[in-house]
């Protein structure tokens, strides 16, 4: 069965995604990688751009969270997603 | 001695005497600037228990090597003193080129002590000073008195740090404005200037600041202002300003809300930077030779509030949240009207928001009346009874006199139980960051800050959410948001890095490695390159701002603060009522285990006391001195 992932997207992800779905289809057993994998394929090179650094690695100024939960937590990029899960893209809100 | 001046300005008000020191080049390795070098000055000259408006405070306007340069983000300058509001160390930090305008006039600082019998004001001309009447000032507004005296000077390329009459009337949080919109706001040490009759300083300098190797500042400079261009993170700010980031903190649920009731706010997306630039925004300002024009500017000829001028700016983050979500006001017009009203008045905007926060918490639970807030219903989101407030708080006038003292004097006074309520650490009202959900900014408020509870002492939990943010300080592995352990070892790294950014007088919006804007190793290559400090490593760079945190915590030691006074807020100790931090609280045993944690990474007592060994290996020798005179170390 598909996993259905409810998706939230703030900041440049936001900005270069016009208007995203809420929620997004993935093959099951999908991870974060493959979710971002499909965003890009839909977005395009700008909105890989605003999410990876020039070295592939995710941009410092962005969090990406399963439910609610920095992927740095747990799996990075291999965090698993299960149907019902939410990911959302986010730029870090630090202040200071 | 590249980077530096090599002088300091000392004006003596009450004698009218001005004379220059020479900057000592071991001192300004050691001491560096900003607060470094205003901490320095400050435990050497104000005697314990003095009255924060008496003439035996000294107002410091310290810059940094940096300061003046051609690097992106050399505009600050750091204000200090004894702040009224706190009693204990004041410092506020401000953009623009005041600071770069007192540098190529010739002086790292200003050290500006006594009170002048009338009404003055100091004029810094290419290596020239004198204090002239401000007599015909006193009484305006930062704009005009901006304006009037950039026409004194006869010249506009002046730049002019002054006081409104919120200052003059010691409003116990006034705050120092630049160019009418930028703002020396925390602490309260524009009313140590109004105590002072002090109405501006005016600065203006055609020197060039001498720095070591002049191509490899400029390549760097060039080489930042390509990268903060091609970087979507620098254009988000630039675009939305710093309120952009509202709706990444509704997501995570810690916008503070209704006087830090809830972090979930309905009107955020109405107050979100993304909204005012679809809305009111009418332009963009940015400091000299930045790349990110961050600054927000709202010029309305006519609104429900009158005019709004865009010389006062427009309202940035803390200013948005406090008068925003924290008064549950949804409107971007109320909101920037309030804005201009503290600039033009010169108020902190962030203390001015808890206060009002605050007062209509008393107002709906029945402590306080609409007769004793001068005739003002304070209810929850009405705009006009915030702009009302704070035009009686400015003139100390009606309620005015009351909250104009602090949030944490005026529940003294009220009673009634409203001080659970007052949101303030050491008498300085909290900025708008909820530590419930970033539990590490406990300490950022608290044991870390020698000022009470300001946001600018390190960054922020979430910025440590990923691996490797700062390699070279040891901050390796990611630390969630919500632990608790392992904060008090990351925030002294943490904080020790962003003072000596600070002392350095780098501004943190261009370059924080702990935020992911450029990395430590740039920091050391920038600072080498202008100072010629050849043999400057990582290690010295994070000493610098850990010699000046200690110096700055042993100030506030010796005038009898402590572990008693690093406390939270009891409202922290309420979980958060819903969203993404739903339950979050910060509890007592939190609390104790975060100082615990953190006085032992930094090497104090457990009564949060600078220790003894820690000071000599900063070469504090002369502070651990003092601080056993005082009782506050053992004699050994
Ligand atoms: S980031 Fe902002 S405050 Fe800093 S130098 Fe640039 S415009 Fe000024």
């Amino acid at each position: 069965m598909p996993v259905r992932v409810r998706l939230t997207l703030l900041g440049a992800a936001r900005d270069l995604a016009g208007d995203a779905p809420s929620e997004i289809e993935l093959a099951p057993g999908a991870t974060v990688a493959a979710a971002l994998q499909a965003l890009g394929g839909r977005y395009g090179a700008a909105w890989g751009r605003a999410v990876y650094d020039a070295d592939g690695r995710i941009a410092t100024e962005v969090a990406i969270l399963v439910n609610n939960r920095n992927i740095f937590l747990a799996d990075g990029l291999e965090t698993g997603l299960a149907d019902g899960d939410a990911l959302a893209i986010l730029p870090v809100v630090s202040g200071g | 001695m590249y980077g530096f001046a090599g002088k300091i300005l000392r004006v003596d008000l009450s004698k009218r005497t001005l004379r220059e020191e020479p900057l000592d080049a071991a001192v300004a390795r050691t001491y560096v600037g900003g607060r470094g070098l205003g901490a320095r000055i400050m435990f050497e000259e104000l005697a314990p228990g003095i009255d924060p408006l008496g003439p035996d405070n000294n107002v410091i306007f310290a810059t940094g090597p940096v300061t003046g340069t051609a690097i992106p983000g050399n505009t600050r300058f750091i204000v200090l003193g004894k702040s009224p509001l706190t009693g204990l160390f004041g410092e506020s930090n401000c953009s623009g080129s005041f600071g770069r305008e007192l540098k190529k006039a010739g002086y790292d600082a200003v050290v500006v002590g006594g009170k002048a019998e009338t009404p003055a004001y100091l004029w810094i001309n290419d290596g020239r000073a004198e204090i002239r009447d401000a007599g015909h000032l006193w009484g305006k507004t930062t704009g005009e008195t901006d304006d009037a005296l950039k026409q004194e000077v006869g010249d506009k390329r002046a730049w002019v740090a002054c006081i409104g009459p919120a200052g003059e009337r010691l409003v116990k949080y006034a705050a120092i404005l630049s160019d009418k919109h930028k703002a020396a706001g925390r602490t309260g040490l524009g009313a140590v200037m109004g105590a002072k009759n002090l109405k501006a300083v005016v600065a203006r300098g055609t020197g060039e600041v001498p720095v070591a190797q002049p191509e490899k500042v400029k390549g760097l400079a060039r080489w930042m202002n390509r990268d903060r261009h091609a970087n979507p993170g620098a254009q988000q700010l630039a675009t939305y300003g710093t309120s952009g980031g509202i709706p990444g903190l509704q997501a995570q649920g810690i916008l503070p809300t209704k006087n830090f009731q809830s972090g979930v706010f309905a009107g955020a997306e109405k107050i979100s930077g993304q909204a005012l630039a679809r809305t009111i925004l009418t332009g963009t300002i940015r400091c000299e030779g930045c790349p990110i024009p961050h600054h927000r500017q709202v010029d309305l000829k006519d609104s429900p509030y009158g005019p709004i001028d865009g010389r006062y700016g427009g309202a940035e983050y803390e200013t948005v949240a406090a008068f925003g979500s924290l008064c549950l006001i949804d409107d971007l017009v109320a909101i920037n009207a309030a804005n201009q009203l503290c600039n033009a008045y010169g108020i902190d905007t962030i203390s001015a928001g808890v206060v009002v926060a605050w007062a209509m918490e008393c107002y709906e639970k029945g402590i306080l009346s609409a007769k004793d807030l001068g005739g003002v219903a304070a209810r929850w989101g009405d705009g006009r009874a915030v702009l009302a407030l704070l035009e009686q708080i400015g003139r100390r006038e009606g309620g005015g006199d009351l909250l104009a003292e602090g949030v944490r004097a005026a529940a003294q006074r009220v009673g009634q139980g409203s001080a659970e309520f007052a949101m303030h650490v050491r008498g300085l009202e909290l900025a708008l960051h909820d530590p419930r959900g970033k539990k590490g900014l406990t300490l950022i408020y608290t044991a870390a800050s020698p000022r009470g509870a300001c946001h600018t002492e390190a960054a922020h939990d979430t910025s440590f959410e990923r691996p490797n943010a700062v390699p070279e300080a040891g901050i390796v592995a990611p630390l969630d948001r919500l632990a608790v352990e392992g904060k008090g070892e990351l925030m002294r790294k943490a904080c020790d890095l962003h003072t000596a950014l600070n002392s350095l007088s780098l501004c943190q919006q261009v370059i924080e490695p702990a935020m992911g804007r450029f990395t430590l190793s740039t920091v050391v290559e920038i600072v080498a390159a202008i100072t010629g400090w050849e043999d400057l490593t990582a290690a010295e760079v994070l000493a610098m701002g850990e010699r000046a945190n200690n110096l700055a915590r042993a100030w506030n030691v010796r005038e009898g603060s402590d572990r008693r006074d690093d406390v939270l807020p009891a409202r922290f100790r309420e979980g958060l009522p819903e969203g993404g931090s739903a339950g979050e609280t910060v509890s007592l045993e939190d609390q104790d285990r975060l100082l615990d944690d953190f006085y032992a990474a930094c090497g104090w007592t457990e009564d949060g006391v600078p220790s003894e060994q820690k000071l000599q290996a900063l070469d504090l020798g002369y502070v651990a001195e003092a601080l056993r005179a005082s009782g506050a170390l053992a004699a050994g």
